[in-house]
């Protein structure tokens, strides 16, 4: 597909009035534990890296699941959620996918944005406000058309088929944080005004 | 001098159904609609305002303490406050057969909606909104733990949280034994657990003190004060309204006095600093912020001031109004 065909790539001036999650480099807030959820490698690496400015008496539990989302993680993650104790600053570490995921399902057991931290590994590290995932990556999408989500691998703006549906769908540059996922439209039903 | 008010405020035309007292120094208060028609629902931890003077119209807050679904009746627990505005002693004067008449129910403190766990916390009369918290919890079925702490001897609602709340209630007569228990408590509750407090401002200080030493998430803690604000000295001062007017504002009044003295409309209702009524727009000068209600950013901002209590830092505020 040449830029011509591809009008609306996005770039990281469009994406900030956008709900494409944006990436700042994170801090670490003070805390009475740290619960470090690492997906994948990456995320490990991530997590131990904004570890380092912990402080030496505050306990720090690290566990590391796959990159990918599979019928342990959920309840893996929920287990280590719900033992946790108000006080504890969660870290979600890993590909974009699975940590919007991870935090929509700590957001359902009680957590706040206040006491979650949330790093992407593989979101590109932009201007001073942050990078965007905006390249081929893993995503969750939201079909609109049969209104349940799916996993894809597809950059912005790309088509992508609904497993459920069918439906030729487009991911758009709205992200919902409770479901995790970027909506998916149908391409070829524009609206002619 | 009355302000005249754009549109008649909803007011409650109630008859007081019965009284009872729950301790020498606090009366219960049970209200019936003067007409058959039923009350408004609230959320738990609303207050009721009771009118107790008009002309100028003087209004009462009191903590509604039943759950708030469909209520048949409205109760109030009135702390007798010899020393305050006049409210509490006229209240423990009424009669069954009174009649009354009140600003509907406000909500101010409210449950958290999606909290794993509530934990509450009341020192003395503050106990009021939490009773309604609790009764509601009992009602759908939310996880509390209700911290009371109250003087030795005169505790209301007791009895009625014991058979309510069974060994959900932790009640404590002196300060030692309540921070004994709740203090380690702060440090064991499951994430998403919310914090409320309600009771003399000493009090809710050191409760949110030691949540936060505890990391507790701001957003986790609310509190209602019970007791207006500490006022400071009081200092002679110049508003400018809108349309160029200039007020002066004495020592012996507050700004909203002033503000009502030079025919201005304000809606006020507690006129000490606690329920938001009055917030008016600020256009220029420095705030001296006394009130309970406006958050650090919005004092820092200086777009709102309360004026029943707040005052200029200088000698002169710019109004919007």
């Amino acid at each position: 597909m040449t830029d011509a065909a591809r009008p609306n790539e996005p770039d990281d001036t469009r994406l900030r009035w956008t709900s494409v999650p944006r990436w700042p480099a994170p801090e670490l807030p003070a805390a009475a534990s740290y619960l470090a959820c690492c997906f994948g490698a990456a995320g490990e690496r991530q997590a131990s890296a904004l570890l380092e400015a912990a402080d030496r008496e505050v306990p720090v539990r690290t566990e590391t699941f796959a990159d990918h989302w599979d019928a342990a993680t959920e309840p893996a993650l929920r287990r280590l959620i719900e033992e946790s104790f108000t006080g504890v600053r969660v870290i979600l570490a890993g590909p974009e996918a699975m940590v919007m995921r991870a935090a929509a399902l700590a957001r359902r057991l009680g957590a706040t944005s206040e006491e979650l931290v949330l790093m992407a590994a593989d979101a590109v590290s932009g201007a001073a406000g942050g990078g965007y995932v905006t390249g081929r990556a893993a995503r969750r999408v939201f079909c609109v058309a049969c209104r349940a989500p799916f996993d894809a691998v597809a950059a912005l703006n790309d088509s992508v088929t609904c497993p459920g549906c069918a439906a030729t769908l487009a991911v758009d540059r709205r992200f919902s944080r409770p479901q995790a996922a970027y909506f998916g439209w149908p391409t070829g039903l524009e609206l002619h005004q | 001098m009355t302000a005249a008010r754009s549109a008649a405020p909803t007011r409650l035309r109630l008859t007081v159904a019965s009284t009872k007292p729950l301790t020498e120094e606090v009366r219960q208060l049970t209200l019936v609609p003067r007409d058959g028609t039923p009350l408004p629902s609230h959320p738990p931890g609303s207050h009721l305002g009771l009118i107790w003077q008009n002309a100028p119209e003087r209004v009462n807050s009191y903590s509604l303490t039943g759950d708030g679904d469909s209520p048949a009746a409205y109760t109030v627990s009135v702390l007798r406050v010899p020393d305050g505005g006049g409210g509490s002693p006229w209240a423990h004067a009424l009669r069954p057969g009174d009649e009354i008449d009140a600003v509907p129910p406000r909500s101010t403190f409210p449950p958290a909606a999606r909290a794993r766990r509530h934990l509450l916390v009341a020192g003395g009369i503050g106990i009021t909104p939490l009773l309604s918290h609790a009764r509601w919890h009992l009602r759908w079925g939310g996880d509390f733990i209700l911290y009371y702490a109250h003087k030795p001897g005169r505790a209301a609602h007791l009895d009625e949280l014991r058979s309510l709340c069974g060994d959900r209630l932790r009640a404590h007569h002196d300060r030692e034994s309540l921070w004994a228990d709740l203090g380690p408590a702060l440090r064991r509750q499951p994430l998403g657990t919310q914090l409320y407090v309600c009771g003399p401002l000493s009090m809710i200080d050191a409760v949110a003190a030691a949540a936060q030493s505890s990391h507790w998430a701001a957003s986790r803690v609310r509190s209602e004060a019970f007791g207006a604000p500490a006022d400071g000295p009081r200092e002679p001062f110049v508003v400018t309204r809108a349309d160029g007017r200039e007020i002066h504002v004495s020592a012996a009044e507050t700004l909203l006095e002033a503000l009502e003295r030079s025919g201005a409309v304000v809606p006020s209702l507690c006129r000490s600093g606690v329920c938001g009524e009055c917030r008016t727009p600020l256009a220029g000068g420095l705030a001296d912020h006394r009130d309970l209600v406006l958050s650090p950013a919005e004092k820092a901002s200086g777009r709102w001031i309360m004026p029943c209590v707040s005052r200029a830092a200088g000698e002169e505020l710019e109004l919007a109004l």
